[in-house]
């Protein structure tokens, strides 16, 4: 029994070490993401999607999907609009399945009815649409645009949303 | 025994308290033997109850143990559970999305995927105020 105490007991501790590094996820994840976003405009500029996306993929696979699935709010939006990037690029460069994947990804992170998660639907509408996929295209839209309709109305109210 | 108390003790009596002390004595140094036949019969009735009081001991013991144990397991999951409790600096709210933004998003939602791009572009300038937000609210610097 003793001894089943402590294996317990030692397999707690593990656990809990194993968990840290959720918190011990550095802050430096943030501005390592800011700092490959902003790469990604100037490659954008310069008319390199491929550098982009490289840079964009950079932001996502420093994450594992385990704390991407755990991430905070600052860290889900981040990711999100990352997804978003992806899958836009991966729109306009023909490959709707990609986009649609990319967007199921950043979906599949939840959160609310925010830009992050609208731009998200309209993403993945528009994969929809570029693979004949009316119906879905159209629900995507339909909801991103219930998002927008309410941001715009919190914009209004507030003041015009300049940020 | 002298009926007169203040009288010295006679030899007699010297004697006999003499041989009380010894006997007193030897009875506390030695306990008194049973014989041989006599232990052996109270043997066998003491030796299961004896028996059954050690055995008693042991799951005494060994309960107090299983108590200690799971006290320690549960301080140790509190503990793990304290440690790997997130703790970060509450979440930034997103700045408003501006009005221009919110116009193109809703532009590429009725006109498809066409406008994408133009999505892209007016984003660019949200995020980096977003990104400038959050690295100042969560003490990263700028980035």
């Amino acid at each position: 029994m003793k001894r089943g105490a402590l294996a317990a007991v030692v397999a707690l501790l593990a656990l809990a070490a194993c968990s840290r590094p959720q918190r011990a996820i550095s802050e430096d994840w943030l501005a390592d993401a800011a700092r490959r976003h902003a790469l990604a405009d100037e490659l954008l500029d310069r008319g390199d999607e491929a550098g982009a996306r490289a840079q964009l993929a950079g932001v996502v696979d420093a994450l594992a999907p385990r704390h991407q699935l755990d991430a905070d709010d600052d860290r889900r939006r981040v990711l999100q609009d990352t997804y978003y990037r992806l899958a836009s690029l991966d729109v306009r460069g023909h490959d709707p399945s990609g986009a649609l994947l990319q967007a199921e990804r950043g979906l599949t992170l939840g959160g609310g009815q925010d830009l992050f998660v609208a731009n998200l639907l309209v993403a993945r509408g528009a994969a929809h649409e570029a693979r004949g996929e009316a119906p879905a295209a159209a629900a995507d839209f339909h909801a991103a645009l219930l998002i927008n309709e309410q941001l715009l109305a919190d914009t209004l109210r507030d003041g015009g949303g300049t940020p | 025994m002298n009926q007169d108390d203040d009288a010295p003790a006679s030899e007699e009596e010297q004697r006999e308290a003499t041989d009380l002390a010894a006997s007193l004595d030897q009875r506390a140094r030695a306990p008194e033997l049973l014989p041989p036949g006599l232990e052996a019969a109270v043997m066998d009735r003491v030796a299961p109850l004896l028996d059954a009081r050690r055995a008693d001991d042991r799951r005494r013991r060994r309960r107090r143990a299983t108590l200690v144990s799971l006290g320690g397991l549960a301080a140790a999951a509190a503990f793990a559970l304290l440690v790997s409790a997130p703790r970060g600096p509450v979440a930034t709210a997103p700045p408003a999305p501006p009005a221009d933004l919110l116009a193109i998003q809703a532009r590429v939602a009725r006109g498809g995927g066409a406008a994408l791009a133009a999505l892209d572009v007016e984003m660019r300038s949200y995020r980096r105020n977003y990104h400038d937000q959050l690295l100042r609210r969560r003490g990263g610097g700028a980035p």
